[in-house]
Formats: C-alpha cells, sequence, structure tokens
C-alpha cells in the first residue's frame, strides 16, 4: 500500500521538477552569462500567466497554443528591460543590483495589481484537468503535459545553445567576456539576447502553469526562491545541473509532501540547500 | 577642520524635540500611527544596516529575526500566559543563537555575496513554513493574538506609550550606529565590505567580526520584532515572517544609504511616511500605487545614487569622516 503511495509521490516530483525547471532555466541562464542574480524572474513568470490568460478569455486561444505569442511578447519586454535597466547594473556593486530588481519586483507586482486586481484568476481546460490511470497510480495529464513541454523546451535550448553560432557565442560570453570580447563577439548584443531569451522561458512556463494554478500579482517570489535554490544545487550557470537540481526539489517536495506536510517538505528543502551552500558552495555538478 | 555646514546630529536633536512633544499636541490616532510605524521602520532599517551596510553582507531574510522575536512573545503570552519580559529576552536570545549558527556556519565556509543573500532568504522561508505548518501553537496562517497586560495597566494611552517606546529605542539604536561607525569595530567593517582578503591580510579576525555584525543586528531586530507585536497585538506570518518585510528592511535601508549611521534612518523617514499617507489618501483600487511609485524610485535610485540618498543631502552635512 505505502509503496504505491511513494511510487505515486515520485511520479508527483517529477512532474513538479517539469514546472521548476522552466523557471530556472531562465534564471540560470541569465546568471550563466550575467553574474547578475534575476531576483524579478518570478514576476516575469507571473506577467506571463496573466498575459496567457488574457490571450485565452479575450480570443480564446488556448494557453498551451499561445505559448509563442506570449513568448514573444516576454522576449521584447526582456530586452527592453535588459536594455535599459539591467545593462547599467553590471558595472555596479551587488548592494546596488539588488535594490534595482527588488524594485522591479514591486513595480511589476503592483502594476499588476493595479491592472488586473488581486483576485486569483484561473483557466480551466478541459483535458489539462483530466488523468489517466495506470493500474494503481494516476498521472494528471495536465501535468503531464507540462512536464514534457518543459522538458522538450529544455532540449530546445541545450541544443540552442550547443549547435548554433548565437549558442556558441553566448556560451563563449558565459565562459569569459573579455575573451569573447576580443575575438570579435559583440557581447553587448548577446547579453540583451541572454535576458530576452531568459524572459521569453517564463512565457512556457506561464503557458503550462496557467491551467494547473491560480495567478495573482503576488505569485512570483515563491517561484524564484525555488528557482534561486534549484539552481545553487545544480551549481550557479550548469545547465545539466539546473535539470539535475529540479529533479531533486521536485522530489523532496512531492514525497515529504505527501509523508509528512508540504511545508515541513519545504522546510526541509530549505534547510538541506543552506547545508549544501555551506558544505559544497559550488553546487552538485559545479567545479 | 572648518566646518563646511550643519553636523546631522544637529537636525538630530530638532528632531527629537518635535517627536517627543506630538503626543502632548494629541494628534489623530492615525498620525501617532503612521509616525511610529516610520520609527520602526528606521530602527529596523539602522540594525539591518550594522550587517548589511557596514559589514556588506547583504541579508534579505530579516524579517526571520522580526519573526522569532515577534512570535515568541505572542507565544509566551498567549500560550503560557508567561511574563513579557521572558518572551523578549527568548526572543532575543534565540535570535543570536540562529545567527551565530547561520553566520558561523556561512561565514566559516565562504558562503558570500549573492550566496549569503540566499541562505538568509532560505532561513525566513523555513521560519515562515514552521509558523504555517504547527498551527496549533503558532495559529498557523490565521496568526496569533497578543495580550499584553503590562500595557494597559499604565496611567497613559497604550499607543502613546508605544510611541515612547519605540521613539527610545530608535534613538538608541541610531546612537550605537553611530559609535560603532566611528569605533575599531566600525573601521574593520569597512575593511571587511571593501575587501576580505585584504582585511584578513591585515590582521583582522573576518570570521569574529562579521559574526558579531550579524548577531548585534539580529537581536536588535527581534528586539523591533517584540515591539511590532506588542503595538499591533496581532501577528500573522505573512506580515512579520514575509519575504516582502526583508525586501522593504533591506531596500529602504540601501535607499538612504546604509554605510553611514543616519542613512538607514533617513530612508525610512522619508519612504514611509509617504507610502502610508498615500496609501490612505488613495486606497480602494489604487492601493498599490504607493508601493508601485516605491518600486520606481528604488529603481532610479540604485542608478544615480549607488550609496543611497545621503549623498545628495550631504553637501549640507559636514564630512564626519574629514574629522578623524
Amino acid at each position: 500500500m505505502s509503496s504505491t503511495i511513494l511510487l505515486q509521490a515520485i511520479i508527483n516530483g517529477l512532474l513538479l521538477a517539469g514546472i521548476y525547471m522552466i523557471v530556472s532555466l531562465g534564471l540560470n541562464l541569465i546568471y550563466g552569462v550575467m553574474r547578475i542574480v534575476n531576483y524579478s524572474q518570478g514576476e516575469l513568470l507571473m506577467f506571463g500567466m496573466y498575459f496567457s490568460y488574457w490571450l485565452f478569455v479575450l480570443t480564446g486561444i488556448n494557453t498551451y497554443l499561445s505559448i509563442p505569442i506570449v513568448c514573444g511578447i516576454l522576449f521584447i519586454l526582456g530586452a527592453l528591460l535588459h536594455m535599459y535597466i539591467v545593462e547599467p547594473l553590471l558595472k555596479l556593486p551587488y548592494q546596488s543590483q539588488v535594490v534595482t530588481f527588488v524594485g522591479l519586483i514591486y513595480s511589476l507586482q503592483y502594476t499588476a495589481l493595479l491592472l488586473w486586481s488581486p483576485n486569483y484568476r484561473n483557466v480551466i481546460i478541459e483535458f489539462a484537468s483530466k488523468s489517466i490511470r495506470l493500474s494503481v497510480i494516476t498521472i494528471p495529464l495536465g501535468r503531464l503535459l507540462a512536464a514534457l513541454i518543459s522538458f522538450f523546451s529544455a532540449l530546445f535550448l541545450y541544443i540552442f545553445l550547443k549547435k548554433t553560432t548565437l549558442g556558441l557565442f553566448i556560451r563563449a560570453t558565459s565562459q569569459d567576456p573579455v575573451a569573447a570580447l576580443m575575438l570579435g563577439i559583440d557581447i553587448k548584443k548577446v547579453r540583451i539576447l541572454t535576458f530576452a531569451i531568459g524572459s521569453a522561458l517564463m512565457g512556457i512556463g506561464a503557458g503550462i502553469m496557467l491551467p494547473l494554478y491560480y495567478v495573482y500579482p503576488f505569485i512570483g517570489t515563491y517561484y524564484t526562491i525555488i528557482a534561486l535554490i534549484i539552481i545553487t544545487l545544480g551549481g550557479l550557470g550548469n545547465f545539466l545541473g539546473t535539470i539535475i537540481g529540479s529533479i531533486i526539489i521536485g522530489l523532496v517536495e512531492a514525497v515529504f509532501g505527501t509523508f509528512i506536510n508540504v511545508e515541513i517538505a519545504l522546510a526541509i528543502a530549505f534547510l538541506v540547500f543552506i547545508f549544501l551552500l555551506i558544505v559544497r558552495p559550488t553546487g552538485i555538478l559545479g567545479e | 577642520m572648518e566646518k563646511k555646514g550643519t553636523s546631522p546630529l544637529i537636525f538630530l536633536f530638532i528632531a527629537i524635540l518635535i517627536a517627543s512633544i506630538i503626543p502632548i499636541l494629541s494628534p489623530p490616532y492615525y498620525v501617532l500611527h503612521i509616525v511610529t510605524v516610520s520609527l520602526l521602520f528606521a530602527y529596523l532599517c539602522t540594525s539591518w544596516a550594522l550587517v548589511g551596510g557596514y559589514a556588506g553582507q547583504v541579508s534579505l531574510g530579516h524579517s526571520a529575526f522580526v519573526g522569532i522575536g515577534a512570535y515568541l512573545t505572542a507565544i509566551i503570552l498567549y500560550r503560557f500566559k508567561l511574563s513579557l519580559l521572558l518572551g523578549v529576552s527568548l526572543g532575543i536570545l534565540t535570535a543570536i543563537g540562529i545567527a551565530l549558527v547561520l553566520g558561523y556556519a556561512c561565514f566559516k565556509f565562504g558562503v558570500r555575496g549573492p550566496y549569503f543573500t540566499f541562505s538568509t532568504m532560505a532561513l525566513a522561508e523555513i521560519l515562515y513554513m514552521l509558523v504555517i505548518s504547527r498551527r496549533e501553537i503558532t495559529g498557523g496562517a490565521l496568526g496569533i493574538v497578543v495580550p499584553v497586560e503590562a500595557l494597559r495597566k499604565l496611567p497613559i494611552n497604550p499607543k502613546i506609550a508605544c510611541y515612547y517606546i519605540i521613539l527610545f529605542m530608535f534613538l538608541a539604536v541610531v546612537f550605537l550606529a553611530r559609535k560603532i561607525q566611528y569605533s575599531k569595530l566600525g573601521y574593520y567593517l569597512v575593511a571587511i565590505r571593501e575587501d576580505e582578503e585584504a582585511a584578513e591580510a591585515c590582521g583582522i579576525n573576518v570570521l569574529k567580526y562579521k559574526l558579531l555584525a550579524l548577531c548585534l543586528s539580529s537581536a536588535l531586530t527581534a528586539l523591533g520584532g517584540v515591539f511590532y507585536a506588542i503595538y499591533y497585538g496581532y501577528i500573522t506570518p505573512d506580515g512579520v515572517l514575509s519575504l516582502s518585510l526583508s525586501f522593504q528592511i533591506a531596500t529602504t535601508s540601501l535607499v538612504g544609504g546604509a554605510k553611514i549611521w543616519f542613512g538607514p534612518a533617513l530612508g525610512a523617514l522619508l519612504v514611509i511616511p509617504f507610502t502610508e499617507i498615500t496609501r490612505s489618501l488613495l486606497g480602494g483600487t489604487f492601493i498599490g500605487v504607493p508601493l508601485l511609485l516605491y518600486g520606481i524610485l528604488l529603481v532610479i535610485v540604485a542608478r544615480v545614487a549607488p550609496n543611497g540618498i545621503y549623498e545628495i543631502f550631504s553637501k549640507y552635512f559636514v564630512k564626519e569622516e574629514e574629522r578623524g
């Protein structure tokens, strides 16, 4: 009996990991290239969810199908944010970066509050709320689809980074900006592109999360923290590490959440995180 | 050294004079409330600056210490019906204990910069989750009442009593911050903030002084939490343990100027009355406008005055550093 519950918890954890993965990859990409922690990543996700919500309400486009549109909007928003706010920050001390990103958090949260009120909103998609039964375990279709889309986006991003010239530029800038500059790479443009892609990934997160969760103006900070933990676990800037990190956190949350409760599960995850920061600050896969 | 302007101390004395007679003028309750909350934030921000500004270790989890002070007081008073003094001392001791453990672990093993920030955020989140899940002790997400019998027995209005208490706490912490800034400890912390390796090479015990700054800051913050609990009489995890409280303490402090003793107080006394007053004036649908403006202000200040808005005012003041 308890082994089926455990199996179910593991499945739930893996599916949850898919959602965490996409948010963390965006944060990680930005950190990898610019060595800057975008504390307002979750707020971009929140904006993406609202865009996705309004597209659904106003035009009836399914949130999964509207992912490219929302990604496009967030891509432009990210590029603008980078050019006018983030780029000048790169030369400033860490304290000023924190102030700016917290400023961005407040600006985005309260803009959303003004525009869309504090009400919890969600989108009901018929097939996403169904689930399939495999003998003793249940797999919710919405979560399965979310995990699959997230996984294939990660794969696509990985191929983009490894196989294309632009991806090569991004990796080069991430490894050594000065050398990249000397080799003729326009690192300013690479940074804009990176921040824009990091933001656009939140569009994918938004599309897969909206059928599963409610959206409200203050949903973002929680995902930022989870993502920070995940990318630190995997090693800041490390792509594969982020994927492993999200699986660990997803499993911890689902398994301990099933057997104790979700709050204690998260408290344990945070405690493990502090412990890992201390004994292995470079993360599981870091050098 | 010739005086180039007026010392900030003179402004402070005038401010104290005005502040101490406010309750005598019997202002509307809500004016007194705004001044009290502003002073509480000025107190919390100055406490934060001891570690975040002086030592340069940016914590985005100071609500953890506010929460420890507030919740331990509330639990001691409400669940166990014991004395306030016990709550205060237990709150402060627990805060110091937790700061020692976290600080020692982080500083000993070179967790700094963003990594230190993450670990403080995680600490606050752990406490938040624990408070939410231990409903039978903490009241869970709904919060807990803080019955303060001692305050009701006083001959004066409890709100006025609270006002004088926080005024005293604020003045004490500002003078302490000033004292530390121009002491050996203060100079050690600046050296550590600017270059840890160089400080270590000069023979400064970096671990010891960073820990000292963190413990001092968290103990003072926990005391602020105790005041919060007593003043509001009711606390919730979203009020005292939320990340948004941590953000507000840290950014208000940095906006004012966390590297100088009067900076955080300046920031809090400018920002908090503004947000509180606009919030009550606008109300309704526009309740978010003050914080939206605050967010924009943060983005601008970080760019034009990275050391804080005190820089803009500082040309009117004597450069205290030059006095030697």
